[in-house]
């Protein structure tokens, strides 16, 4: 069965085409991230999942179920907003309960249902609480046992972690996926956080204007995403332009910036074609410039920044491309890295380069 | 706002308090006098009081008609308070949770009767309730004051809609509930600060009002404020002072409840 279907859903709120197409099937138990810069329509197709708003085209299922002409307060979806939306006139319990006193379900068998839900997320000892008496934290695995305890069909997430600081963020990362997995409930992520999708989600849809530009396993579309514009989003990258230069048994060569070249196996572009080469800034190695090769890039250091646990070198190559790359502290010291206008040498790990054609290069320039 | 008290100098800050301070003088100072007045033992009014009594309270029921007009007062007051709040709750309903076209200019239009002079309300409706043949009757005198109060309770309603976000009415209907349920479980509690101090206020200004029902009123209809302006004309002594103390305190306590109850003063000023 399949925990949630969009089918060429459109949407337009006045003028504005917000939601173009989209189409998204999510396995019954499965965790999917909508990701994207806001304004991308992520929250819009959460709200028409939910119901809140009525696609004027395409189609919404629920659990196998139509949605067609489902008001919110019939679809069985666990909503759980970004500012947690827990009623403030009411206490903990009173909060969590409501689904179920809406569902006419009272007496003792809602008050167990309700204590159940707060044990879940280790709250039981606040359920007199008012709202306003919780820390952010708190508030929100309220707000989630509330979601869950009417036992719903999907779980829709709008920035669950948004409003939290880093380290609780953190904690709750973790805690929220053993609960959806535990739960086997079907969960829609909204977030522009790209940290909270790869980690919380089985599968990721990155968003732009509108539409899905890619959905995948999180390492996929990390590691290998299918278009430029998808890389430069998630995490950070280094862009390269050179030239397929020949096919050799094995692969073939690019080449560009003066000497240098380098073979990969994988290129299913022509002899001559320009290409966008893309590559993250961990897969390149700092080398001393008496290692420089004819399979490695000659850069001035521009900068060093440190990041805690790496140090990210900023650098620039003959021809002014600025290229990024990652060291730990101790290669800083070695090399002496933190010198302003140091010559050395890059080594891009040929099984990293991503390639691209230089049309989605040009696609990405659109954009800015 | 917030940020500019940070950066204020010093010496400013003196100079707006003091302001402050003079400001709350000048309105309490009145109301003190008042008070000191109505125990004054003398016939005439005088300051500072000579010999003290309790005297002119007992003298209240000797101005004319006072229960009935008060009683009229009470009653218009507390009807106007109840129309004015229910229209309030669909105009702040409309105002803040739906997409109207030219909010500003309705509310502004709304709320507009605080800002017109109240002898020009009055004459324009005297004028107008003749023309319709209504004038002088306890329902034209109950019109005239819910136009007067109206622009208290959406002023109040409007701010304890637009405090209280949107997205608890979503929540509550992805948990199950009805646009009905939202309205009467999330929705009206989230509204009742604004309900109440909405009320309370148009009740008070009802109350008391003078410009208006000065128009409105003839022969048997007749308000609190008015025979207690007549009694002034006619009469030098404190029995006015007398009651209107005894109003002042009466009022005090309504407003000193309600605000410890329901924080009524910081949603009217909001």
């Amino acid at each position: 069965m399949s925990g949630l279907e969009l089918n060429g859903v459109n949407v337009w709120l006045g003028a504005q085409h917000i939601l173009k197409n989209i189409d998204l099937s999510v396995a019954q138990g499965e965790c999917v991230a909508l990701l994207g810069p806001s304004g991308c329509g992520k929250t819009t197709t959460l709200r028409t999942i939910a119901g809140f708003i009525v696609p004027q085209e395409g189609s919404v299922s629920i659990a196998g179920k139509s949605t067609k002409n489902l008001p919110p307060n019939k679809r069985n979806v666990g909503l759980v907003f970004q500012d947690y939306a827990l009623f403030p006139h009411m206490t903990v319990s009173e909060n969590v309960g409501y689904g179920l006193r809406m569902r006419k379900i009272d007496g003792t068998a809602r008050s167990e249902q309700v204590e159940q839900a707060l044990a879940m997320v280790q709250l039981l000892h606040l359920k007199d609480r008012m709202p306003s008496q919780l820390s952010g934290g708190q508030r929100q695995r309220i707000a989630l046992a509330r979601a869950l305890v009417i036992q719903p069909d999907i779980l829709l997430l709008d920035e669950p972690l948004g409003a939290l600081d880093r380290k609780l963020r953190d904690q709750m990362q973790v805690e929220l996926k053993q609960l959806q997995k535990k739960l086997g409930i079907t969960t829609i992520i909204v977030t522009h956080d790209q940290e909270e999708a790869l980690s919380l989600a089985d599968r990721v849809a990155v968003m732009f204007d509108g539409q899905i530009e890619e959905i995948g396993k999180p390492v996929n579309l990390y590691e290998t995403p299918s278009s430029l514009k998808v890389m430069e989003f998630l995490g950070s990258s280094n862009i390269l332009s050179m030239v397929v230069n020949r096919h050799n048994p094995s692969g073939v060569t690019l080449s560009g910036y003066h000497h240098y070249s380098v073979h990969v196996a994988q290129c299913t572009f022509n002899i001559n074609e320009r290409i966008t080469v893309a590559i993250r800034p961990e897969h390149i190695q700092i080398l001393p410039m008496a290692e420089i090769a004819s399979d490695t890039l000659e850069a001035t250091t521009i900068e060093c920044v440190y990041k805690g646990g790496l140090v990210e070198v900023h650098c620039r190559l003959s021809d002014g491309t600025q290229m990024k790359a990652q060291s730990d502290a101790s290669s800083v010291q070695r090399l002496n890295l933190m010198q302003q206008g140091l010559k050395i040498a890059l080594r891009l790990d040929p099984s990293r380069l991503q390639l691209f054609s230089l049309s989605s290069k040009e696609r990405t320039h659109d954009r800015t | 706002m917030q940020q500019s008290s940070e950066y204020q100098p010093r010496r400013y800050q003196a100079i707006v308090h003091s302001i402050g301070w003079l400001t709350i003088v000048f309105l309490v100072f009145p109301v003190l006098l008042t008070v000191i007045v109505s125990f004054n033992a003398s016939f005439f009014i005088e300051f500072p009081p000579k010999a003290l009594s309790i005297d002119w309270y007992g003298n209240i029921a000797k101005i004319h008609r006072i229960g009935h007009a008060t009683f009229i007062s009470a009653l218009v007051a507390f009807a106007s308070a109840t129309v004015a709040t229910l229209l309030g709750i669909c105009a702040s309903l409309a105002l803040v949770r739906t997409e109207l076209p030219a909010k500003a200019a309705i509310t502004a239009f709304l709320v507009s009767p605080i800002t017109i002079p109240m002898v020009a309300i009055g004459i324009a409706l005297v004028q107008f309730f003749i023309l319709i043949g209504t004038a002088f009757t306890w329902y034209s005198l109950l019109i005239g004051h819910i136009l007067l109060v109206l622009a208290y309770p959406i002023r109040t309603l409007v701010a304890s809609l637009t405090l209280s976000n949107m997205s608890l009415e979503e929540a509550a209907r992805s948990l199950g509930a009805t646009r009905r349920q939202v309205f009467i479980t999330i929705t009206l509690p989230q509204m009742k600060p604004g309900l109440i101090s909405g009320f309370i206020f148009s009740f008070l200004i009802s109350f008391d009002n003078y410009p208006i029902s000065i128009f409105l009123v003839r022969g048997g209809l007749t308000t609190m404020p008015i025979e207690l302006f007549n009694y002034i004309t006619q009469n030098l002594d404190p029995t006015p002072a007398a009651f209107s103390s005894l109003y002042i305190a009466i009022v005090s306590v309504i407003i000193f409840f309600a605000e410890k109850r329901w924080r009524i003063i910081s949603y009217a000023i909001h």
